[in-house]
């Protein structure tokens, strides 16, 4: 199976709350030539999994924008960075993308990956595509792509 | 409870509103070699003793979660727990701000109009009996607000100051059982001074105490 992480967009420095705080313009943009350059590669969740904030909700939303039928679901535990409950809630889908914060999806590609924690770290609206044989992965997954947004338009 | 159940119980009861719940969820959750999550479930406990008003307690957790997300090395989480002490630490501020101007207005109640007013002039006059009428009010004495706004009307009709005129109107007419005449009064100073703040004010007041107000006039 393939899993995909995606970290929000570029978000507003501050609001009422941390959960409050929405993509900026510029975060919008930026995601939105990340989800060009992948679309373009051919590339498509199964499922999406999403963290409830706001940036991670708008940014889930953006890919269901372009993926309608797909299911598109908030899951606490991404909020949270809780990674065996991620881990569980993902293995429930087919080629699930998982939408989140940092260290989160740093910690949860290294994970994957078999690397130390803290090794990876994702820049917001950075994305990577691994194939694990199963989840929990019995073995370090392969790292199938790797996009940062500075890379793209 | 897992400590990652307390920290699920801990955010979706924070997502509901139940602040007690969410309270409860952090509390219980134990997990010393996890500081990261730790940060969290304070931050959680932070934010709803927050909203409950609890601030001097969500100021000691929101520094707690700081130094847990430091303790992780999780610069995204220290980051954000900085914002959330930050402001915090500003409504703690305000709060006590507003609690000792509370304290000073109650000792300004307490005060002789002679003793208060010094070798006070014109409009600064009015705009301390003002005050202090506001302080009375707050404390239910009728009667001695009623004087002392009268005072205070006196005292701005003499100097000039239509705010201070309109402010102790607006006062007399907060603790009087017969508010209509204090705020048509009020209404035609306000609206000879061209002062929208004071318009607005007294249109405020009018229907708080139900008092239909002139229609504006044209030509």
């Amino acid at each position: 199976m393939r899993i995909a992480l995606l970290r929000h967009g570029i978000a507003e420095d501050e609001s009422t709350t941390d959960f409050d705080r929405a993509l900026t313009e510029a975060g919008w943009l930026e995601l939105e030539r990340v989800l060009d350059a992948l679309t373009h590669a051919g590339w498509a969740p199964g499922t999406i999994l999403h963290s409830p904030y706001v940036r991670t909700t708008q940014t889930a939303a953006s890919v269901h924008a372009r993926f309608p039928h797909v299911p598109c679901i908030a899951t606490d535990a991404l909020a949270i960075g809780l990674l065996d409950p991620i881990m569980m809630a993902a293995s429930r889908h087919v080629d699930p993308l998982l939408v989140g914060h940092e260290p989160t999806m740093g910690n949860l590609c290294g994970r994957l990956l078999g690397a130390p924690t803290g090794a990876i770290r994702f820049e917001r609206a950075g994305f990577a595509l691994l194939e694990v044989d199963r989840l929990p992965a019995t073995r370090p997954a392969r790292l199938l792509s790797f996009l940062s947004p500075m890379w793209v338009g | 409870m897992t400590p990652d159940e307390a920290a699920l119980a801990a955010f979706a009861a924070l997502r509901r509103r139940d602040w007690a719940g969410a309270i409860e969820a952090a509390d219980a959750l134990r997990a010393p070699d996890r500081p990261a999550l730790e940060a969290r479930a304070a931050a959680y406990r932070a934010q709803a003793l927050r909203e409950l008003g609890r601030l001097d307690e969500a100021e000691r957790s929101a520094a707690a979660a700081v130094q847990l997300a430091k303790r992780a090395g999780d610069t995204d989480g220290v980051t954000q727990l900085r914002g959330l002490h930050a402001s915090i630490l500003a409504g703690l501020a305000a709060t006590r701000a507003a609690a000792k101007e509370r304290t000073g207005d109650a000792m300004l109640a307490e005060l002789a109009d002679d003793v208060l007013l010094g070798d006070l002039l014109g409009g600064e006059r009015a705009a301390v009996l003002v005050r202090k009428a506001g302080a009375l009010a707050d404390a239910g004495q009728v009667e001695a607000c009623l004087a002392v706004t009268e005072r205070a009307v006196t005292e701005a009709r003499a100097a000039g100051a239509p705010r201070e005129h309109v402010l102790a109107l607006l006062c007399a007419a907060r603790v009087s059982p017969e508010p209509a005449a204090s705020i048509m009064a009020a209404h035609r100073v306000a609206d000879a001074t061209g002062d929208m703040n004071l318009v607005t004010a007294v249109a405020r007041a009018a229907r708080a105490a139900g008092v239909v107000l002139p229609a504006p006039g044209f030509g």
